[in-house]
């Protein structure tokens, strides 16, 4: 039993060192786009006609860090008792135009975003900005990991009492022995088919937590090779439809 | 000094990189120094640019699509065509025990994205561009 214990205790740790370094990597990323540009710009070698492109790359680059360190402030909150959640009564499709105009930039390459949904108010109750960011990490996690490209679909809808949303992609897919993993904290599955791919494992981890802490639920459907589905379930707000 | 390099003799460098916004990134600055610079944007297409177009340096980065940045310095070292030619590997891991098996495979130096300024790549490519014309000059 003992050893056992300290068996998990130093993967645990393993596991966060690799963490620190993948963390590290995913900020030296953009941090390494805007130093560069920056002193390109400071030598005068950015062309006239290049310079609102350049600058719109830094805003998104510096946009790209403050939503990783967002990211890990609240992977480090979710172990604190204390954690706060400001729920008001929102439209879900509002939630869901945040995400889309979030992710926008990302959505420029090889995909095609398929909207289906109605416009009629959804009602939850819930924290706009955290109910935000469980929808770009599940977009974010269907761009990342179809990297040949396709449609990516985000779907909402009301299924009895919840307000349902459904990210799904055309991407790599996982096998169904890993899909107990892909919510853990650090329980980033990589394969030689995606150990190129960006991302500290966070991202489903506190899409899940979050979910969770709203009284909902997010399951995943996947097939390696022909990608996944994730689906979100959030309570009704009272006064809603509860209709399908 | 960078024309006066161009005018003796022109230096190629390969840069495999997978990051479009990094690689256009040092491309243009290098490119505006004079050096002409190849982008490969995964591992094989990095060693099929290293054998077709033999370039001078080679800058490599670590995490790649299709075969990770250290099995191309290993391939690259292991074909007597590529063999000679100097690899940086250019990354945004810096651990040590990465930084120490680049250098075992026989990467030149070992630089970290994020500290390394377009300038300071520039500044490097001068810098080894000693290693390049030696092996230039030897054939």
């Amino acid at each position: 039993m003992r050893r056992d214990g300290g068996g998990s205790e130093k993967k645990l740790e393993e596991l966060k060192g690799e963490f620190l370094n993948l963390a590290a990597h995913e900020l030296r990323s953009p941090l390494g786009i805007v130093r560069g540009y920056v002193s390109m710009l400071r030598e005068g070698l950015v062309p006239p006609d290049q310079m609102r492109r350049v600058l719109t790359l830094l805003a998104s680059k510096t946009d790209e860090m403050a939503a990783l360190i967002d990211e890990m402030l609240e992977a480090a909150r979710t172990e604190s008792a204390g954690i706060e959640y400001a729920m008001t009564r929102l439209n879900l499709v509002d939630v869901v135009d945040d995400a889309l105009t979030a992710m926008e930039p990302l959505l420029n390459g090889p995909h095609r975003l398929v909207e289906q949904g109605p416009r009629a108010a959804i009602p939850v109750r819930g924290d706009r900005r955290r109910l935000t960011m469980v929808l770009t990490n599940l977009i974010d996690n269907a761009v990342k990991y179809s990297p040949q490209g396709g449609d990516i679909e985000v779907g909402w809808s009301v299924e009895g009492r919840h307000a349902v949303v459904r990210v799904r992609d055309e991407g790599l897919g996982v096998d169904e022995a890993d899909l107990g993993m892909l919510f853990t904290r650090f329980g980033r599955i990589v394969t030689p088919e995606n150990s190129h791919v960006r991302g500290t494992g966070l991202g489903l981890y506190l899409a899940r937590d979050i979910t969770t802490r709203h009284g909902g639920d997010i399951t995943v459907e996947s097939q390696e090779g022909r990608g996944s589905t994730f689906t979100v379930s959030l309570p009704l707000a009272a006064g809603g439809n509860g209709t399908s | 000094m960078a024309e006066a390099l161009v005018e003796e003799d022109e230096v190629k460098v390969l840069l495999i990189e997978d990051d479009e916004v990094s690689a256009e990134m040092y491309r243009s600055r290098l490119a505006a120094d004079g050096y002409t610079v190849v982008v490969a944007p995964d591992g094989q297409a990095g060693l099929d640019m290293a054998l077709a177009e033999q370039p001078d340096l080679i800058y490599l980065d670590l995490r790649l699509p299709k075969k990770d940045g250290f099995a191309v310095l290993e391939q690259l070292r292991a074909d007597a065509r590529t063999a000679g030619i100097p690899a940086v590997i250019l990354s945004n891991f810096g651990e040590p025990e990465l930084r120490a098996r680049g250098l075992e495979l026989g990467a030149l130096e070992f630089l970290v994205k994020a500290d390394t300024t377009p300038a300071g790549l520039v500044a490097s490519t001068q810098r080894l561009r000693g290693s390049a014309t030696k092996r230039s000059a030897g054939g």
